[in-house]
């Protein structure tokens, strides 16, 4: 579904990026671990065409992203670390607004709400401004928006980091029942305890490099942490 | 197009849960209202002026009838200075015509040069000058503050408005944080930025207009559809050439401050610096020499003349044998000597007279040049000549006064060579002041070029702005 | 610490390219204004003399001629321009550049600069003075708007407030960091300005007086500019962001210096309205005809001259007089027309200036009207100097009839054609015009200057306001 080739992205003087060859396939959830800096937010920014590659290529569904753009953001649902919303909208309004955008303007509004409900945020915050909002509710609104797209592949930056234990926990469930329904996930993370419990595959990033490929279904947490932390010393 | 409307839709929505949208939309509404208050009360004061001198001069030729009656019938019998048969006399005072300028329909719209110029001129046979008429009684600091009226609220503060609504277009997007979730959607920049252009334009341009119209029906004495049309397109115009431009800062810039800091350059580069520049080497290039000079210069071409006026007069008999009096030149009258004398300095003066209309005429050239660097010169340009208050329609005055004036001075020119006296029946053949006004299609041909230039400004400003938004290349604007 | 602090918000600004590109941009047109002016005013002076020295060569050369002719034929007089016109040429384009002074009437001034230039000049006008009114002031506000709001943006307002700075000294610190930026622009600006005015004067120096006006002059724009930094400084700490701080600071700009001029021009002429040119002239005409409170009508003060005079000296007819009653007759009339003159021109006078207190009170409301005034008064280019020239020429008018007037009664029979010797033309002193003293510039400006200081006491005390409110809101 996801897929990169021979990716690069070098700005002047820097290699933000260097030949990263992966691919993530529906149903699976491939987290990128790394420093800040690593790479794994420029793969995600490739992804969604907000940058240009130097060389290399990253696909959706076999369309080059930066060909057809429009064709793949019709596929394609991005959550970044923070979502951000129009703070004088309801929840229901912005959503309503973004899945208008992305060609789906003929949901009524039951159907609105039952992505949120699904998303899991509670019936009497649909109508509330969003700048009220806690960032796990926004992080719904996002799954929300994701839902009503019916975006084949998602790609997360960081989203839990800053949610406390109970949010991260329910977010890590809403993304297990995507992957139940086949979307495929690319994840950004620093959170190792969430890789390992989510991952289908782990890749691991270190300056613009993927150091390593693994299957965290073989490993246990502390090795996850070891093998990490290998990498970013050597 | 349906995410174009619903785009739409959501900016007016969020632009009407701002602050500032609110303000500027009061701000627009007062200041049109007021200006073109302003502007309806100098048009009236300038339609006073009018009446009042017609009316002078309407009064003043039934008395003249009536004394050249009494003098016919022998009632009256008064010295040469004071005789109104005498064509001398009547061509000068007691029957001298007004050029009266009448104000146009749109006049509320601009002041322009109208309070400069007076709109009512004596012609009477010593000259007829515009530019050195006495004029209106005015406070000189209200012409150096000059006037609110509604060129000056499109021209300086329509532009400040548009930047206030558009200055952060996309940077608030970006610093509020949906722009990446926005772009994350099938949505390409130009087309999303499109959208929030025209919903700001849209709002600005409907509220001005609306503003600026129901002002005129309610005070400016009713609307003119066409030139109300021209000056909508004017604002319309000029108003998409400043959202394309903020557009473009937004694009290439970064954070709404920075970005409101560098339109608050431009505007002062646009509506301030450019427009002054012009003007300044305008000046420089082709310099009005000081009328200081001609006063004295007036002076001693009289005496000259003077000291000549036999060989002046000589000169005239000579070209017109039929009308030389019984005996010589010598015989001739005070009054015949004056107008000769006056006639002599005034076409010797006349190349020196020339020069300050020549000056001014290559200035404004230079300045019809250098238009084309700012949007703002075509803008006011175009405000004043529709409202007929610019250079053009002054210049028209100017000639139309000067043919009148050569009209007048032919008329009475054999009458008082010829030593002759008017009867009362002869004021209804002397010449009298007709303005031959501006034909709709003159207005529209001293319009449209500039509106042509403002609609390519604000095609520049836009095609730069979606072009650079071109998808490809990583661009400053990104998430 | 206050120089610390000092020292960083300069170094902050110097490196800051908006500041760059601003002080360069507004410190080449100050120059290039001034330069401008400077050559105008160089200019206007020589044609203003040189025109004038041909009027008065053409009096004295106007061969033998009776003396009422004479006074018809009369001197053209040409305003002279002020040296600090440079500075700020205030209403001076708006002012008629020469009056005829001939018998009988005073002559309006006419021929004014702003005629002879094209629409786009009135929309375009760009001087020393607008420069300093107001572009250096956007200059300030486009400099100092981020200066708490950005800090509380940047997150170091937090930083620096930990460290236990006195939030006031930080405020006076950032006021004083603005005006050290500014002054790299201003300093060498009115170092160019005395240097300029040194060579303006006619003997190449400049008085003593015009010293103390240029001094003042410098102190009432020092005074502005900090007006707008205090202002500026105290907003930004208020505002709850720099974005709404830049809002309501361009906001106080534009009413200050766009809208507060016009509106104050609009308000004067409604509130003290002025008579039209026609009403002012038919009443000079009926008060001369017809008299005025207890003046009789022309033909009966003629006669009741005529009367008195053959009384006093106790003859029949005015051909038995010692003198020529035609000159005293003529000088009598010169004398009541002095009369109506002195209440018309007055009273219209006394409106103006009503007109002009009524900006400046509104002064208290926008600055740009107290400076203005302040700035024109100073350099001598505001209506009361125009007024006090006119007044003079005026007088030399009536100087004039008297000396004509009395030699025809000295010099001439009742009746008799007289024509006087050309010499006599000399025996009028050639019109000098010696300006006003700066006591005198400034006697009217009470309310300007009151304006100016509440206005820095508002800056100050906001900027106070504002640095007591970080401390609470960072």
């Amino acid at each position: 579904m996801l897929k990169a080739e021979n990716l690069s992205k070098r700005y002047e003087g820097s290699t933000a990026l260097s030949d990263l060859n992966l691919e993530v396939n529906p149903g699976e959830i491939y987290c990128l671990l790394g420093a800040n800096g690593a790479g794994k937010s420029t793969t995600i920014r490739l992804f969604l065409n907000f940058i240009q590659p130097s060389s290399g290529r990253a696909t959706v569904d076999g369309v080059d992203v930066t060909k057809a753009p429009l064709e793949t953001k019709k596929v394609l649902a991005y959550i970044p670390e923070q979502v951000m919303l129009y703070p004088h909208l309801s929840a229901l309004e912005n959503l309503e607004y973004f899945a208008a955008l992305a060609g789906h303007e003929h949901y009524s509004r039951k159907e609105l709400e039952a992505f949120l409900l699904r998303s899991g945020l509670q019936a009497d915050a649909h109508a509330q401004r969003v700048s009220t909002y806690s960032k796990g509710m926004r992080q719904k609104v996002g799954i929300a928006i994701a839902l009503a797209k019916r975006a084949r592949a998602l790609l997360l930056d960081e989203p839990t980091s800053g949610l406390d234990p109970e949010a991260s926990n329910e977010f890590s469930g809403l993304l297990q029942q995507l992957r139940g329904d086949g979307v495929a996930i690319l994840m950004a993370t620093h959170d190792l305890f969430r890789a390992k419990e989510l991952g289908s595959r782990v890749g691991i990033m270190r300056r613009g490099l993927l150091r390593a490929e693994l299957d965290p279904s073989t490993l246990g947490h502390a090795d996850l942490e070891r093998i990490y932390l290998d990498h970013m010393h050597d | 197009m349906a995410p174009m409307r619903r785009i739409l839709t959501h900016e007016v929505r969020g632009l009407f849960a701002d602050r500032i949208v609110w303000i500027s939309a009061v701000a627009v509404v007062l200041l049109s209202g007021y200006a073109v208050h302003v502007g309806a009360r100098a048009t009236e004061a300038h339609r006073g002026q009018v009446a009042t001198a017609v009316a002078e001069e309407a009064e003043r030729y039934i008395l003249l009838r009536a004394a050249m009656e009494e003098v016919h019938a022998g009632n009256a019998s008064p010295s040469a200075f004071q005789d109104p048969t005498r064509p001398y006399v009547a061509g000068r005072g007691r029957g001298q015509r007004y050029a009266v300028l009448p104000p146009t329909s749109f006049q509320a719209s601009a002041v322009g040069q109208s309070d400069l110029f007076p709109p009512v001129v004596p012609v009477l046979l010593d000259g007829a000058d515009p530019r050195s008429t006495r004029e209106e009684i005015e406070n000189p600091v209200h012409l150096l503050s000059g006037p609110l009226d509604l060129a000056f609220v499109v021209t300086f503060l329509l532009p400040l408005l548009a930047l206030a609504l558009s200055f952060d277009l996309l940077s608030r997007e970006r610093e509020q944080g949906t722009l990446g979730l926005l772009l994350s959607q099938p949505i390409s920049a130009r087309r999303l930025t499109l959208a929030k252009l025209a919903a700001r334009w849209g709002l600005l341009f409907l509220l001005t207009a609306g503003a600026g119209g129901l002002a005129f029906v309610l005070l400016g004495g009713g609307l003119t559809p066409d030139r109300f049309f021209l000056w909508a397109a004017i604002v319309g115009g000029y108003l998409a050439f400043w959202m394309g431009l903020a557009a473009v800062v937004n694009v290439t810039g970064r954070d709404s401050s920075r970005n409101a800091v560098a339109l608050a350059f431009l505007w002062l580069v646009f509506v301030v610096l450019i427009p002054a520049g012009v003007q300044i080497t305008a000046a420089l290039v082709h310099p009005v020499p000081s009328r200081a000079e001609l006063v004295a210069l007036e002076r001693e071409e009289v005496r000259q003349v003077q000291e000549q006026a036999s060989a002046v007069l000589a000169q005239y008999f000579d070209d017109h044998p039929e009308l030389l009096p019984e005996g010589s030149v010598d015989a001739v009258d005070f009054q015949t000597r004056a107008f000769a004398v006056n006639q002599e300095v005034r076409s010797r003066l006349a190349p020196v007279r020339a020069r300050y209309r020549e000056r001014l005429e290559a200035q404004r050239e230079w300045i019809q040049t250098f238009r084309w660097l700012s949007p703002t010169i075509l803008t006011y340009e175009a405000l004043v000549e529709l409202a007929g208050t610019g250079d053009g329609r002054m210049e028209r005055f100017e000639g139309e006064i000067e043919a009148f004036h050569a009209e007048w001075v032919a008329f009475f020119e054999p009458l008082i060579y010829g030593n002759r006296r008017l009867a009362p029946e002869d004021l209804d053949r002397l010449p009298s002041w007709r303005f031959d006004e501006e034909g709709d299609r003159e207005v529209w041909a001293a319009v449209l070029p500039g509106l042509l230039g403002l609609l390519l400004f604000a095609g520049g400003a836009l095609g730069s702005a979606l072009g650079l938004l071109r998808d490809g290349g990583d661009r400053r604007w990104t998430p | 610490m206050l120089r610390a602090i000092v020292r960083k918000e300069v170094r902050e600004t110097v490196r800051d390219g908006r500041f760059r590109w601003g002080a360069a941009l507004v410190g080449l047109l100050l120059f290039l204004s001034l330069a401008a002016g400077f050559a105008h005013r160089k200019e206007v002076e020589r044609a203003h003399a040189s025109a004038q020295a041909m009027s008065w060569a053409q009096w004295l050369e106007q061969g033998d001629k009776n003396p009422h002719s004479a006074a018809h034929y009369g001197i053209y007089v040409f305003r002279p321009v002020s040296s600090l016109s440079f500075v700020d040429r205030g209403v001076d384009p708006y002012m008629g550049v020469s009056t005829w002074l001939e018998s009988h009437y005073q002559n309006p001034f006419e021929n004014r600069a702003v005629q002879d230039t094209p629409a786009l000049a009135r929309f375009a006008d760009l001087t020393a003075a607008s420069t300093l009114q107001l572009l250096v002031p956007l200059l300030i506000l486009l400099l100092a708007f981020r200066s708490f709001a950005g800090e509380r943006e940047q997150g170091t307002l937090r930083q620096l407030l930990s460290v236990g700075v006195n939030p006031r000294r930080l405020a006076t610190g950032k006021v004083l960091g603005v005006g050290a930026a500014l002054a790299i622009l201003l300093v060498p600006a009115a170092a160019v300005g005395a240097l300029a005015l040194l060579m303006a004067g006619p003997g190449g120096g400049a008085t003593g007086d015009e010293g103390l006006r240029y001094i003042l002059l410098l102190a009432t724009y020092l005074a502005y500019f900090g007006i707008f930094t205090a202002l500026a400084i105290g907003v930004s700490a208020l505002a709850s962001s720099s974005r709404t701080a830049l809002a309501l600071l361009l906001c106080f700009w534009i009413g200050n210096g766009l809208l507060a001029p016009r509106i104050a021009s609009d308000v004067a002429r409604s509130q003290v309205p002025l008579p039209s040119s026609l009403e002012f002239q038919a009443g000079i005409q009926a008060d001369l005809s017809q008299g005025f409170d207890a003046h009789p009508p022309r033909e009966l003060r003629q006669q009741i001259l005529r009367d008195s005079v053959l009384a006093a000296h106790d003859v029949a007819d005015p051909a038995e007089l010692p003198f020529n009653f035609a000159g005293l007759s003529l000088q009598s009339g010169e004398d009541f027309a002095n009369l109506v003159f002195d209440r018309r021109f007055g009273a219209l006078g006394r409106r103006v200036e009503e007109q002009l207190e009524l900006h400046r009170r509104l002064g208290l409301l926008a600055p740009h009207l107290s400076v203005r005034s302040l700035s024109m008064a100073l350099t001598g280019t505001d209506p009361a100097h125009h007024e006090r020239y006119a007044g003079a020429a005026e007088e030399h008018r009536r100087l004039i009839q008297r000396i004509l007037n009395e030699d025809i009664m000295a010099n001439s029979r009742f009746g008799e054609t007289y024509i006087a010797d050309g010499s006599l033309w000399a025996r009028v002193p050639e019109f000098e015009y010696q300006g006003p003293g700066i006591r005198w510039s400034l006697a009217g400006q009470g309310t300007a200057a009151a304006g100016l200081l509440v206005w820095l006491l508002l800056g100050a005390i906001l900027t106070r306001v504002g640095a007591t409110a970080v401390a609470r809101r960072a």
